[in-house]
């Protein structure tokens, strides 16, 4: 599977979804047709659901959404950066502790460390 | 169709909002904008552009005067106003009580170009008014801001001054209605809403002026939309009216441009960054069957994520 990184964290994704939205306001006149005026787009917002193993990997992906740390951050995957070049303040992160007898996630980490399923949203910087 | 709004703020980036307010009746242009990063600080000359991709003219031109930074959001909001404001916060105050501003025999327009003068204000533009003061003693000037001593000119005089939106002040018969020689600027379209209303609110039938020591004079006449004999009473009071012909003058200015009824339309349009309060524009509208030719009293143009939309009041 491949080797993915947020901020220097390793995370186990499993799914990742990009949505893009352009700022449209619709104007209706009394007797024409609508005017439609866009305004700029929302920068890329990036859902990912990924496990996490070990408490500390996820003391770290928590102090990323910390409000003081207001720095963005990269998003690797095997190597290369993901996503034109873009880094990513991490908007929300929740995590689901996992009922496991051993992990697999990790070979480099402990059988016994805990593993959680994270569902982390990411504003792109673009 | 489909326009993408585009701006351009002196040393502001990433505007997010922009409303500029602007009024017949208004001493002078303001404008706020909301952004994520400027360079601007109190004091500095900005010029706003705002409009669409293609057609973004200057809409603003002035100095900063307030700028507050937004937190959490980490956010700048800009108020401005224009060149006209220097004049608001000019005041006239001289060194000594005997050295005060004097002038004999002056034109009311070269008076406001020296009072303006004072408050750095050297672009500027007038109607030849054929009015004189300091004719029988000094104009004499001092503890008054300079726009307040060039607005009770105009008033004497039913004339209007402002600033347009590339920095020139203008002194100027502008009656806050359609006037015999008028044109029209353009024909708008694109009317998102619309409210039509008639109201007395604003009409006098009788000027009364109080000038110099001994010299007052007034000037009254029946209105079809008062009752018989019913007066509506206004006031102009300044010491440098200082002949009899001069007082008389004023009443009659002002009766020929407060008595009359007050024909309204509040509207909103698609953003036309064109349009500008003193304006005279011709609409023609089914749902209401208003039409004609309207002089722009107010005019908002409101600029930002919900879209671009100026909004107006205009005076038949």
């Amino acid at each position: 599977m491949t080797a993915w990184y947020l901020g220097g964290v390793r995370i186990t994704v499993v799914d990742l979804k990009e949505a893009r939205e352009i700022i449209v306001a619709k104007l209706q006149p009394l007797s024409e047709g609508t005017y439609y005026q866009t305004f700029g787009n929302i920068r890329p917002v990036f859902t990912i659901t990924a496990y996490v193993v070990g408490t500390a990997d996820k003391a770290s992906l928590e102090d990323m959404a910390e409000i003081s740390a207001n720095e963005p951050y990269t998003l690797v995957a095997s190597g290369t950066e993901y996503s034109y070049s873009a880094d990513f303040y991490v908007e929300k992160i929740d995590f689901q502790w996992l009922t496991s007898y051993a992990q697999s996630f990790r070979p480099d980490k402990p059988r016994t460390d805990f593993v959680y399923k994270a569902a982390i949203t990411l504003d792109a910087i673009v | 169709m489909v326009d993408i709004l585009d701006c351009s703020v002196t040393s502001t980036s990433h505007v997010t909002s922009i409303t500029i307010s602007e009024a017949h009746n208004q001493p002078s242009t303001s404008a706020v904008v909301n952004a994520v990063d400027t360079a601007l600080d109190m004091g500095d000359a900005i010029t706003i552009d705002c409009g669409y991709v293609g057609n973004k003219p200057q809409i603003f031109e002035g100095w900063v005067k307030n700028i507050e930074k937004k937190v959490p959001d980490d956010t700048f909001v800009i108020t401005c106003n224009d060149e006209l404001v220097k004049a608001q916060d000019f005041f006239i105050a001289s060194t000594t009580p005997d050295t005060q501003y004097t002038a004999r025999n002056i034109s009311a327009e070269d008076l406001v170009q020296a009072l303006l003068n004072m408050a750095q204000i050297t672009d500027y533009t007038h109607d030849t008014t054929y009015f004189t003061f300091g004719i029988t003693r000094d104009v004499e000037v001092n503890l008054i801001s300079s726009y307040d001593m060039c607005k009770t000119i105009a008033d004497i005089l039913a004339y209007s001054i402002w600033a347009d939106s590339t920095g020139t002040v203008h002194f100027q018969d502008r009656r806050p209605y359609v006037m015999d020689d008028d044109t029209s600027f353009k024909t708008v379209s694109g009317i998102l809403n619309i409210t039509h209303r008639v109201s007395v609110r604003d009409l006098r039938n009788r000027v009364v002026v109080y000038g110099a020591e001994g010299i007052s004079a007034s000037a009254e006449v029946e209105s079809p939309y008062l009752p018989a004999g019913f007066r509506k009473s206004v006031v102009v009071a300044s010491p440098w009216i200082d002949s009899q012909s001069m007082a008389q003058a004023a009443c009659d200015y002002n009766l020929d441009k407060l008595n009359r009824l007050t024909e309204e339309i509040s509207f909103e349009v698609i953003g036309d960054p064109d349009l500008h309060a003193r304006q005279v524009i011709t609409i023609s509208e089914s749902y209401t069957g208003v039409s004609g030719n309207w002089y722009i009293f107010t005019c908002e143009h409101r600029w930002g994520q919900g879209g671009y939309t100026t909004g107006m009041e205009l005076r038949k």
